[in-house]
């Protein structure tokens, strides 16, 4: 039996960037992206030099290029409101940057950092991502109900789907005025058992919890030592960024 | 042989005014495997979240010579270890490492010996490299079983396991009464699976309406069809020659 349920699995496996820790990759998208969001406009040669470290994590995540392309889609509506917005304002004279760098901040600027983000949590379970960020220092307040969001959604979409089926099961469906009152109430009942059902649940969790030592305080292990290959791309990939801030003019 | 779990007069009412045990008195051996049967709703559920100290009713309980108070709890609950009959509300971490390192991280262990912990408590129930897996997407008799690791990586002297075989299939259910079997520690189970009884314990309590209404060796209680069935229960189909000799 095979437990992998997408490509992003298999291919995560085999890239460079899966050999990071989860917090090298965070870390390194959160540097990437601020370092972006600081280059002046006045300087296209450092988003040159942006770009082929774009290029560079896009190999080394190994992502398919029909993924990659249908992830920056999401940023198609964002780009094209702003994009509009500024041609609109040109002819009133209310913008007065050159185009080049409204080019570079409404298109370049947005496509770097969503596309190096893209590249490094590539293949990333959204359960590695929280404890990515939790190890980097969020909050235990943040992470732990994130966690518990995690492991609970499927089964509270179980439980619904379960009592969707026993409603379609006894020909439940809608049937004029009266159908339709029928169907808030018994919408109503659903919400409500599944959330009656979810508190009971908690309550279940919360046993389980003190039956195991649980004295209302969360440990943890310790975060893991980073690798020598964390520190040679942190050392790396860093290094590119503040030469390329210093030295590029 | 010393007294594991000793239990004297132990009353317990829900907060709906449900009666669930009416002056239960039980005594277990150290080593000993019991089973607790019962229809449902017999307070075999109840029983065993007061061993744990999760609920607390009238009467006196002590495990292994301990008795059960506010001040004992912790130690009471590294050595009586719980199963849930339901695996999801036992697994809660988003990772089955986490699950089943979660207990013996409350111990206060160093990391060394809770590693060390995880390892050999899935290796036990024959779920090694299933530490990086989401307990969601395990199947029922996989839950059932990293739920058990998660029990046994607290290294508890009792354990009580509610409906252990309950949603399995037949070689899940095989899987979990070798596991069991292997175990050297003293075994309270709550269950209607009658042949898992047959197999695993050698003394049966028969619980009815909150209250032990036959204690006695396995055979001997589930081979009287008056007592099993005037407490809705049957006589296993591997001891009905033994009721009913022909």
């Amino acid at each position: 039996m095979r437990y992998v349920t997408s490509h992003n699995a298999d291919a995560n496996s085999r890239s460079p960037l899966s050999l990071l820790d989860p917090r090298v990759r965070i870390g390194y998208a959160v540097v990437f992206a601020v370092s972006v969001a600081l280059t002046p406009t006045s300087s296209p040669l450092r988003f040159l030099v942006n770009g082929f470290v774009l290029l560079l994590l896009l190999e080394a995540a190994r992502i398919p290029a029909a993924v990659y392309l249908k992830r920056m889609g999401a940023l198609l509506p964002f780009v094209s409101i702003v994009s509009l917005s500024v041609l609109l304002a040109y002819p009133t004279g209310g913008l007065r940057l050159p185009f080049t760098a409204l080019a570079l901040r409404v298109l370049v600027k947005p496509f770097l950092v969503v596309g190096a983000v893209t590249a490094l949590l590539y293949g990333m379970s959204a359960h590695e991502v929280i404890r990515g960020l939790a190890g980097l220092g969020l909050s235990r307040g943040i992470t732990a109900p994130l966690l518990f969001l995690l492991r609970y959604l499927p089964t509270f979409r179980h439980r619904l789907g379960m009592l969707r089926m026993g409603m379609e099961a006894r020909a439940f469906g809608w049937r004029g005025l009266w159908g339709r009152r029928r169907l808030l109430y018994s919408l109503g009942c659903v919400v409500g058992t599944v959330f009656l059902g979810g508190l009971d649940h908690g309550e279940r969790v919360y046993r389980a919890m003190l039956a195991r030592g649980f004295t209302g305080e969360f440990s943890r292990l310790s975060r893991g030592a980073f690798k020598p290959w964390d520190l040679g791309f942190s050392a790396i990939g860093i290094g590119v960024l503040v030469l390329n801030a210093v030295l590029v003019p | 042989m010393k007294t594991a779990i000793a239990i004297r007069g132990l009353r317990y009412i829900y907060p709906d005014g449900t009666e669930a045990l009416r002056g239960v008195d039980l005594s277990v051996s150290e080593g000993e495997r019991v089973a607790l049967i019962g229809p449902n709703g017999a307070g075999k559920t109840t029983l065993l979240l007061h061993l744990n100290g999760l609920i607390r009713g009238e009467g006196e309980i002590e495990i292994l010579g301990v008795p059960l108070g506010k001040g004992t709890l912790p130690q009471i609950r590294r050595r009586v270890g719980l199963l849930f009959q339901d695996p999801d509300s036992q697994l809660f971490m988003a990772r089955v490492f986490d699950d089943v390192a979660f207990g013996p991280i409350n111990l206060g262990l160093p990391e060394r010996e809770v590693r060390a912990r995880v390892a050999e408590a899935l290796r036990l129930v024959g779920m090694e490299g299933f530490a990086d897996r989401e307990p969601h997407r395990l199947s029922t008799g996989e839950k059932k079983k990293i739920a058990l690791a998660a029990v046994l990586s607290m290294h508890p002297e009792i354990l009580a396991l509610d409906e252990p075989t309950s949603n399995l299939d037949p070689r899940g259910r095989r899987e979990i009464l070798g596991i069991i079997r292997e175990l050297e520690a003293t075994v309270i189970v709550a269950t209607h699976d009658l042949e898992f009884v047959i197999e695993l314990c050698e003394r049966a309590v028969l619980m009815d309406a909150g209250k032990v209404v036959a204690d006695g060796p396995v055979r001997e209680v589930l081979s009287n069809p008056e007592l099993m069935y005037a407490h809705g229960l049957e006589v296993p189909p591997s001891l009905r020659d033994v009721a009913h000799p022909t």
